[in-house]
């Protein structure tokens, strides 16, 4: 969706149009999640987070200004959602703020496309996994499953599959970063 | 696995300790390792969004049923300014392709150039925005509305058009089909955003260093002062300036032109096209369109048919307001860059040769701009109707017709009809309709054409 498109959705919505915010929250919830799951690592407290701040964002929507992209004012309000939601909670979350700068960067600076292209890489890289390994991922990120359940079907210790799962993320990385290595160098 | 990436899995996982914190926080001192933890934030943003495609109707349903919760609260909150609701008629975009992540080198590097735009993001955002100050006011069907800075004037269908007044005697005439969005800024300079259709200002001069300013999705318009005309879409804006001077920058690049009295200029989505003021041009007195070529960019409504007397266009639904004529509409050509149709005047005449299969009554709608502008006077639509143009017309057979266009049935502005006929010296015609309104029978029309008795 371009960004003309979007204004004036939002330019509907604030004619009164409620029904038009479902095609901004569609088409901007994958960027929102992304960056509260990282930010929390716990895919429920995301889903709640995003809500947040959807629901916010359509409530400073009269503020937003047209003439700036739409995507860096939402991410700004996630932003701050988050750190609200961090700030409540215990210490060792709390220590993330020192990460912060990097999970915005990382979540907010890169766009669709780079997260489309990020996807298409690692759909192919996770072909290429043993079963095992494919299994363990499937379950724990795709399932939602914790580790130790995971263990459980594995029929492995915690250790063992926290190992496993630790060497097949970092595989994926390897590989992600060679597909996109040879892209670039591609004429 | 070395240590980086087991601290920084553990981090992934919410496992870290405080020691182990510190220790990440140390290795992370090293830009390649830094931009080596970016690459695993972002795969592992992107495995955990493997589970979103299940959560995502589940998010965006909790958001509307929240919503549609609190909406007579929000309702209440936004004064509503819509005139007649546009549909959301326009095209979705057409694929991107998609763009090769850059190298994390670049990546990196970008990092720097980031921050700087999300702290002026930031900064914006930060300057108040009051919703709950009157900006202006709204005159549509002979009503005065108040205006409050972020409200949002749609006019759907040609016949709309709407004016904003503002305190110190500026006045906007809003055309039909437009979309603008009434901002202030925090020193209480005006904002206009035309996200699309036309515009025709008198712009009382402004107090320094607060020039009013009007924001198109390819141009920044800078006014202190004049009178001028904006016609806007998403790819094109055309700024004509009658007196002062409008200063336009093209949003792609940034490249700025000061455009003069008795000048035009456009800025286009393209960096390709010249954004290089011309004088306004002298438009035609006469027009003709028998369809010979085709239909012309923009056509409006009506389908191009072939037979043996050459090619003709016949009358189809014209997707426009409530009454979805069955119409021959032609462009609208002010906003496919040529001004107008014709210049009109007072011995001006419409010739329309046309057949219908049965009858009914027809009607024909000039719009009409000032042009060139003088200060204070806008353009209206004129309408036309005669019952004896096609009562006893046999079906199928020709008939042409001359309508003396300095007498209207009928003229509307603002919303508002006005019996009589004022004068139409001075104004173009940019676009024209012949319609037998929601009736079907077969309007065909051979030839339009506008010339001087």
């Amino acid at each position: 969706m371009m960004r003309d498109d979007i204004q004036k959705i939002i330019a509907e919505v604030l004619a009164g149009e409620l029904d038009q915010y479902r095609e901004i929250v569609v088409q901007f919830e994958a960027d929102v999640w992304r960056f509260a799951a990282l930010m929390l690592r716990d895919r429920s407290a995301a889903e709640d987070v995003t809500q947040d701040v959807f629901v916010t964002a359509y409530q400073l929507l009269d503020k937003y200004d047209m003439d700036q992209p739409f995507r860096p004012w939402l991410m700004g309000i996630a932003r701050n959602v988050l750190r609200n939601e961090m700030r409540r909670r215990t210490r060792q979350d709390a220590r993330m703020e020192s990460y912060a700068q990097f999970l915005e960067v990382t979540s907010i600076a890169s766009s669709s496309a780079d997260h489309s292209a990020l996807a298409d890489a690692l759909r192919r890289c996770r072909e290429t996994l043993t079963e095992v390994a494919a299994e363990a991922i499937r379950w724990r990120y795709d399932e939602g499953l914790s580790v130790a359940t995971v263990a459980a079907k594995l029929q492995r210790s915690r250790t063992a599959t926290q190992q496993l799962l630790y060497r097949t993320r970092i595989a994926l990385r390897e590989c992600v970063e060679t597909r996109f290595a040879m892209m670039e160098t591609r004429p | 696995m070395n240590r980086f990436d087991e601290l920084s899995l553990r981090f992934c996982d919410g496992e870290l300790d405080d020691a182990e914190a510190s220790e990440l926080q140390l290795l992370l001192k090293d830009d390649a390792v830094a931009e080596c933890f970016r690459s695993t934030l972002l795969i592992e943003g992107e495995l955990r969004a493997l589970a979103r495609s299940a959560a995502s109707p589940r998010i965006a349903d909790a958001v509307m049923k929240t919503l549609s919760q609190d909406r007579s609260s929000r309702t209440e909150a936004i004064v509503m300014t819509s005139i007649q609701r546009a549909s959301p008629r326009w095209r979705r975009p057409a694929d991107r392709k998609p763009i090769s992540l850059p190298s994390w080198k670049i990546r990196c590097l970008a990092f720097g150039a980031i921050a700087m735009i999300l702290l002026g993001t930031g900064w914006y955002l930060s300057q108040p925005h009051d919703r709950s100050v009157i900006v202006a006011t709204l005159s549509i069907y002979g009503r005065v509305e108040p205006l409050h800075a972020g409200q949002v004037v749609t006019t759907e269908g040609n016949p709309d058009s709407a004016e904003i007044a503002y305190p110190d005697g500026t006045h906007v005439e809003i055309l039909g089909n437009s979309m603008v969005v009434v901002q202030q800024d925090s020193q209480g300079g005006k904002r206009l955003n035309v996200l699309m259709g036309a515009i025709q200002a008198d712009v009382t001069p402004q107090p320094a260093g607060r020039p009013m300013m009007i924001s198109t999705p390819t141009a920044t318009l800078e006014v202190l002062g004049t009178s001028f005309g904006v016609e806007a879409d998403k790819k094109a804006t055309q700024l004509d300036v009658s007196s002062g001077r409008v200063s336009m920058t093209r949003k792609i690049d940034g490249r700025r032109v000061e455009v003069a009295a008795g000048q035009f200029a456009n800025a286009s989505e393209s960096v390709n096209e010249l954004l290089t003021p011309r004088p306004l041009p002298q438009l035609p007195d006469a027009w003709s369109e028998d369809f010979s070529d085709g239909l012309p960019n923009g056509w409006q409504a009506g389908v191009l048919r072939s037979g043996e007397d050459g090619n003709v266009v016949q009358a189809a639904p014209d997707g426009h307001g409530k009454e979805n004529n069955i119409a021959v509409t032609t462009h609208n050509a002010w906003g496919e860059g040529q001004h107008a149709l014709a210049q009109l005047y007072g011995d001006s005449v419409l010739n329309i040769r046309f057949r219908q299969d049965a009858p009914a009554p027809l009607r024909i709608m000039l719009v009409t701009r000032a042009y060139p502008r003088e200060s204070g006077r806008f353009g209206s639509n004129y309408f036309y109707e005669d019952d004896a143009w096609s009562s006893d017309l046999p079906k199928g057979q020709w008939r042409t017709i001359s309508v003396p266009l300095a007498g209207a049935s009928y003229t509307k502005k603002r919303g508002r009809f006005e019996y009589g006929s004022p004068p139409v010296d001075g104004l173009a015609v940019f676009m024209l309709q012949v319609t037998t309104l929601e009736q079907d029978v077969g309007l065909t029309v051979d030839r339009m054409w506008i010339t001087r008795e």
